[in-house]
């Protein structure tokens, strides 16, 4: 059971970066109808979301949060010991782009420096794998990049996945602190319904070719090729409202919290009609429930640290806060993590034109 | 047995199921299923059930939503019991 207590480990900040461009689902999107597009946003609650122009990946949104963090921590590239990198937007399919993140940030050539091919639970996994880093194998800092640019995976007109997902990217520092609580996370994975949410074609099992490239009309009704990302609607609420549910319920029973010991529940941004069910089946009033997808949509992997840096950096950081945080999606995957932030550093939202 | 107060509610379920899909009335029946109307998808199920719960005050649960995704048949007998009608 993929389910540890981290002792020792202090998140001390984390930084956002968006993309400068704006997508309005009010206003875009003609290949639908007006009226379709009203019931879409107010059923979603994704009123816009940023686009990334062909030259921004998602290593240049978390590049950019990653140099806020730091200056603004007072941390110099060299202090940090590990890159971790949550993505399934890398730059390349060879190599991995957390090396050429260590190269760009000016960190050591000592630093461990690899990706997490995870989408929207990647902020948690990756969580589990900074804080193994730092108890596991003694290292002092390390610095969690998590995001994507999800845009460039869709048909800009299949209607299943246009309207929801954005592009962000994110940083966050853990370091060693032996006066830290614990950082609890669990995380599943359920593969056999890999193909609910995932890209056909591109890969090595099937490479692209000119026939998974044409865009057709898919039985879904969704315009798209293999090319593109697929997401089953319906069974990925399923599992986000079921297993999702069951597991974040199931952690909060073991660890005796309830939504009245919980300040912030950061839950990633899939859709607003999906998370207002999931929180309501957790019991949590909607005040303790930040969004973000207003206006940046379904981010992926840079969802829950990104809503975690919007709202700490408009609300200002409290002194010692409990967050619970449930990311869940591709693989499919999904984790829950709970800690106690104390004075989190969370510089205002980059935008990068 | 149906009564003339559950063939009204039947007709009024399947009216505001058309209008939030914005479809004629005429093809909706009980066999009526997201594989045999186009229109029925993921999304714009979301759109009828969030519609439905606005209309008759009622907050179905998640699961319920789900398993309404079968057919025209499942999704009125899900909403007149969760609407306490006995059906």
């Amino acid at each position: 059971m993929a389910k540890s207590v981290f002792t020792g480990v202090r998140i001390s900040g984390v930084a956002g970066a968006v993309p400068k461009a704006t997508v309005n689902n009010l206003t875009d999107h003609h290949f639908c109808s007006a009226e379709d597009r009203k019931k879409i946003v107010a059923l979603t609650k994704v009123l816009s979301y940023r686009k990334a122009p062909p030259e921004i990946c998602a290593s240049d949104l978390c590049f950019a949060a990653a140099e806020a963090l730091l200056a603004g921590l007072g941390r110099r590239p060299e202090e940090i010991d590990a890159i971790v990198f949550a993505t399934i937007t890398p730059d390349y399919r060879v190599p991995s782009t957390a090396p050429v993140l260590q190269h760009r940030l000016k960190c050591r050539t000592t630093v461990i420096a690899y990706d997490i091919s995870m989408g929207c639970s990647g902020y948690v996994v990756g969580l589990y794998n900074a804080c193994s880093l730092i108890k596991g194998a003694g290292l002092k800092r390390v610095l969690l990049l998590s995001g994507d640019t999800q845009s460039k995976l869709c048909h800009d007109q299949d209607k299943n996945v246009v309207f929801l997902l954005g592009d962000g990217g994110t940083a966050t520092l853990l370091e060693a602190d032996a006066g830290a609580g614990d950082i609890v996370v669990e995380v599943m994975t359920d593969g056999g319904r890999f193909q609910s949410l995932y890209v056909p074609a591109g890969g090595f099992r099937q490479p692209s070719t000119e026939a998974t490239r044409q865009v057709r009309e898919q039985p879904d009704g969704g315009m798209r090729s293999e090319d593109h990302l697929y997401m089953n609607g319906m069974e990925i609420f399923k599992f986000s409202v079921t297993d999702v549910v069951k597991t974040v319920a199931d952690f909060m029973e073991a660890e005796k919290l309830t939504p009245g010991d919980v300040g912030h529940l950061f839950l990633h941004q899939a859709n607003g009609f999906m998370n207002d069910k999931i929180a309501r089946k957790l019991k949590f009033p909607p005040e303790q429930v930040p969004y973000t997808i207003e206006f940046y949509g379904n981010t992926g992997s840079a969802s829950i640290p990104l809503t975690m840096a919007h709202h700490f950096s408009q609300q200002g950081s409290a002194a010692k806060v409990r967050c619970l945080l449930s990311g869940f999606g591709v693989g499919l995957s999904w984790g829950v993590a709970t800690m106690v932030l104390d004075g989190v550093y969370a510089p205002p939202i980059v935008e990068l034109a | 047995m149906e009564t003339d107060g559950t063939v009204a509610m039947d007709e009024k379920i399947r009216e505001l199921f058309a209008t939030l899909l914005q479809v004629a009335p005429e093809l909706i029946d009980d066999q009526t299923s997201p594989a045999s109307l186009e229109r029925w998808d993921s999304m714009q199920h979301m759109i009828v059930v969030s519609g439905f719960e606005e209309e008759f005050g009622v907050d179905l649960d998640p699961e319920e939503a789900v398993e309404m995704f079968k057919d025209f048949a499942t999704f009125k007998r899900i909403l007149r019991r969760r609407m306490g009608s006995g059906r």
